[in-house]
């Protein structure tokens, strides 16, 4: 009788940790939280890699940007690699982060998604506490002054040019601005030019101030390091940060209704023609997220899939190309054809929906098989980093539930081709649709 | 995670091997460089896809849907006449897809319905990549650099959709013949029981391994401004660098090698260019370098690679010219000697983190002819690179007068002051 006792209490005491409140144990990934200030831990042990990496994520990005105010969160993600208060102080010119890379040579970056702004760190196991402490000084301490500002104002302006001049970036912005009219999704992560052009110091301090506090971030440990450690680490670097009294500011806009296929189309110097066809789907983590994403596989992804059957391989198309991206909200999914000299976007148009609107069960059975059978592989290659674990489990985290990373493998399963048929179904119906025309000339 | 590489009569396999895995991922490479020609490098754009079209009594689709119902894939990737297939699947269905493999690779038919299909799709494809500013402006540095008979030449976009119509299935399976002949380099991570079907497969399939020696034409150094018009394009992409007289078993490879990362090591911002022309000038968002093509019998380059706004050109190619000027005349310094031997060691120490990107560093040194012993003796020769080597190697290879420099991109409304610019130098 004492033996299951014994064994619960261990159990129970390896989850305590001083000062953490323990939320709840998922295939093998420890949620926490802090208790001083609401700072969330994720941590998650991989043994005998001798490297950790260290990720946090804060929830804000394009879906937090006014009008104006495009890009907003994606700046001042740039404006985190500059030195802070305390690198001033401690007369570290580059910054803390730059001088780790520059002197240990660790894996560092940052990425602005739609609902999140993360950061990542990734090195040997000994460097734990400096990375921590970066992190900590960068959510407090961010220098904004117009003298840091205008050359990365520069840089991303240049990061912007980078995109927009492929021409799928292009069509991509006028979609997704036409598809939605009121949603922040209905524009890019990096914002427009002119907004990008417009940014001030001040716009900039008043945003973070908003989103840069440990209520509103998702630190992860992930690695070759022991529990204690890790939070014991996270405790000594973040316990002394306090939040905002003011709550984290959120814009709750629901979509107008669409009515009708909404079109878009850009004319450029070039000898790209393509046909974007936009439709909007279910935000991460849901079923109906994982059903969309087996779609968009069946008609757009591999020679075996309905359009390149069709399209690539009969030389009507060059190239297929689409997007899904892991968002919170309704996003816009997007299908580019590259199309084939002496084909028409017309043309086209016309072929791609008639054939989505007759596929039937027995057409694509074999082929949700198939999709389901190589998304299944795929995300066990997609587990063996502590860098890619942290990269996926980011999107659940900014989709508003983490324990989905560890349920789709099963959720994957319960998708039927029928369910794929169904969300065509839905997904291509005239409202649902914004259709967007590349133009070479 | 054990390491290890072992060579066999006709072919040699290098092998991650974990106590437990449910994935394996295969890797097998050989080279077929000879003599580079166009009809060659047009047989290397269709070869891929014809050889997933059809496989003894299998068709195209039936082959397909057999690996895809594995939820396993095979990708086939040819660069520069060196052909990798690379395998991926869960432990449980390996054997049956290295079943697959076997057809693929004993009995492909390149039937004639399929080349017409393939043939097609590739005359898309290159009219697709006539916009392709990045891999147009490599190419045009790496032309200035090789002749034509170079496996490191890249015929033209408009040549190439001329001899796409010629190609024909003989030369297809000569190709193939050739792929099946060489050496192979096969590397492989999993877990014992996986590994050892692989390897027992490789005994049953492989029964030759010929040595081939190929055509080697590099050029000396010339300093050309080569620019390519691509008016749709926002930023022009510009590729600097020149042609580097020695091969990677040169004792001068691994300082070189050095002394290019601290000059814009690539990844990150620890480079010089990096932490100059972007985030002290913000002129750009990205320029990093690298030595690219070197192998133990060719020589290979120096890339820079980065990408300028129209209006920034001028002052980007200045900037960029000026750091690499630097480090010609002072060098490096003592101390940024000691930060790029920890920065290259934690590098190191990192891949081990991922499976898969330990067994893409032992497959690039198993490819080079490496032992275990020799890959690690050459990692640990990084670490006792010392300032004066560095220096010297520095003055002796890397001088800005002869570097050449390709753009592409909307390169009509700067082009004479570039060339006025560039003649100045």
């Amino acid at each position: 009788m004492s033996k299951p006792a014994n064994t619960k209490k261990k159990s129970t005491s390896l989850k305590h940790v001083p000062g953490f409140t323990h939320v709840k144990t998922v295939a093998n990934i420890d949620e926490y939280i802090l208790k001083r200030n609401g700072l969330r831990v994720l941590y998650h042990n991989r043994a005998d890699t001798e490297v950790v990496t260290t990720n946090i994520t804060y929830l804000v990005g394009a879906i937090d940007e006014t009008l104006g105010k495009s890009g907003l969160a994606h700046m001042l993600e740039h404006m985190l690699f500059k030195p802070t208060k305390a690198d001033i102080k401690a007369k570290i010119t580059n910054g803390r982060a730059m001088k780790f890379e520059r002197e240990v040579g660790c894996i560092l970056n940052a990425n602005t998604w739609k609902d999140r702004t993360t950061y990542y760190f990734s090195y040997p196991a000994k460097y734990v506490d400096t990375a921590l402490n970066i992190e900590a000084q960068r959510m407090t301490g961010v220098v904004l002054n117009q003298k840091e500002l205008g050359p990365e104002q520069n840089n991303v302006l240049s990061e912007f040019d980078m995109y927009n001049g492929d021409p799928y970036f292009a069509i991509t912005v006028q979609l997704v601005s036409t598809a939605f009219l009121s949603h922040p999704y209905g524009h890019e992560t990096i914002g427009y030019r002119e907004d990008i052009e417009d940014y001030t110091p001040e716009r900039l301090q008043q945003f973070y101030t908003d989103y840069y506090r440990p209520d509103n971030a998702v630190m992860m440990v992930i690695g070759d390091i022991d529990k204690k450690t890790a939070l014991e680490a996270i405790k000594k670097q973040f316990t002394a940060i306090k939040n905002p009294a003011t709550p984290v500011p959120r814009h709750h806009i629901r979509e107008p209704k669409q009515e009708g296929i909404r079109r878009v189309s850009i004319e450029r110097n070039s000898t790209t023609n393509i046909l974007s066809i936009g439709f909007k789907h279910a935000g991460l983590g849901t079923v109906e997220w994982l059903t969309t994403s087996i779609m968009l596989n069946v008609l757009t992804s591999g020679p075996e899939s309905v359009f390149e059957k069709l399209l690539v391989d009969t030389g009507k198309v060059a190239s297929i190309d689409s997007s899904l991206e892991p968002t919170r909200d309704t996003n816009l999914a997007v299908m580019h054809f590259t199309l084939a000299p002496g084909h028409s976007h017309g043309e086209l148009e016309k072929i791609v929906l008639e054939t989505i609107e007759k596929q039937s069960v027995s057409d694509i059975t074999q082929l949700v098989k198939k999709v389901k059978a190589n998304m299944l592989t795929e995300e066990l290659f997609s587990r063996t980093s502590s860098m890619q674990i942290a990269q996926e489990l980011t999107e659940y985290v900014a989709s508003g539930n983490w324990e989905n990373y560890a349920k789709t493998p099963d959720l994957l399963k319960t998708i039927t081709p029928k369910m794929v048929v169904d969300c065509m179904k839905t997904h291509f119906k005239p409202d649902n649709l914004t259709i967007g025309t590349f133009i070479g000339k | 995670m054990t390491l290890d590489i072992k060579p066999t009569e006709y072919f040699s396999l290098a092998t991650v091997t974990s106590k437990k895995s449910d994935i394996v991922k295969a890797i097998i490479t050989t080279d077929t460089h000879t003599q580079n020609n166009l009809n060659k490098q047009v047989i290397e754009y269709l070869y891929t896809d014809m050889l997933l079209s059809g496989s003894g009594s299998y068709s195209r689709e039936e082959f397909l849907n057999a690996v895809n119902m594995l939820g396993a894939s095979i990708d086939i990737d040819v660069t520069a006449g060196k052909v990798s297939f690379i395998l991926r699947s869960t432990t449980d269905q390996f054997g049956k897809l290295l079943a697959l493999f076997k057809a693929m690779l004993q009995e492909p038919t390149f039937p004639a319905v399929e080349l017409k299909r393939v043939k097609n799709t590739t005359l898309n494809q290159l009219h697709q990549a006539k916009e392709d500013s990045k891999n147009i402006a490599l190419d045009e540095l790496r032309n200035l650099f090789y002749g034509v008979d170079d496996r490191k030449y890249t015929y033209s976009i408009e040549e190439s959709l001329t001899e796409v119509p010629k190609v024909t299935a003989t030369q297809l399976k000569k190709f193939h013949q050739s792929v099946m002949a060489n050496r192979w380099f096969c590397s492989i991570g999993s877990d014992k029981a996986a590994i050892s079907a692989f390897e027992k497969y490789l005994r049953t399939i492989k029964t030759q391994s010929l040595e081939v020696e190929g055509v080697h034409q590099p050029k000396p150094p010339s300093p050309v401004l080569h620019l390519q018009s691509i008016p749709s394009r926002q930023n022009i992409d510009f590729n600097i660098g020149l042609p580097l007289p020695i091969t990677r078993s040169h004792p001068d490879y691994i300082p070189l090698g050095f002394a290019v990362a601290v000059l814009g090591k690539v990844g990150g911002f620890a480079g010089r260019l990096m932490s100059t022309v972007r985030e002290k000038e913000g002129l750009t968002y990205g320029i990093y370098s690298q030595l690219e093509g070197f192998s133990s019998e060719e020589q290979g380059y120096l890339r820079i690679m980065t990408f300028f706004a129209p209006g920034k050109t001028l002052e980007g190619l200045t900037s960029t010219f000026r750091e690499i000027k630097k480090l010609y005349t002072s060098g490096v310094s003592q101390a940024e000697v000691e930060a790029f031997k920890t920065i290259l060691s934690t590098q190191q120490s990192l891949i081990k983190d991922s499976s898969g990107r330990t067994l893409a560093d032992l497959h690039s040194y198993h490819c080079e002819g490496f032992s275990i012993g020799d890959m690690e003796e050459y990692k640990q020769a990084l670490g006792d690179v010392t300032r004066a080597d560095v220096n010297r190697v520095i003055e002796a290879y890397l001088d800005p007068s002869l570097m050449s420099i390709s753009g592409a991109g909307p390169t009509n409304s700067v082009q004479k002051d570039l060339r006025t610019w560039h003649q100045s130098m």
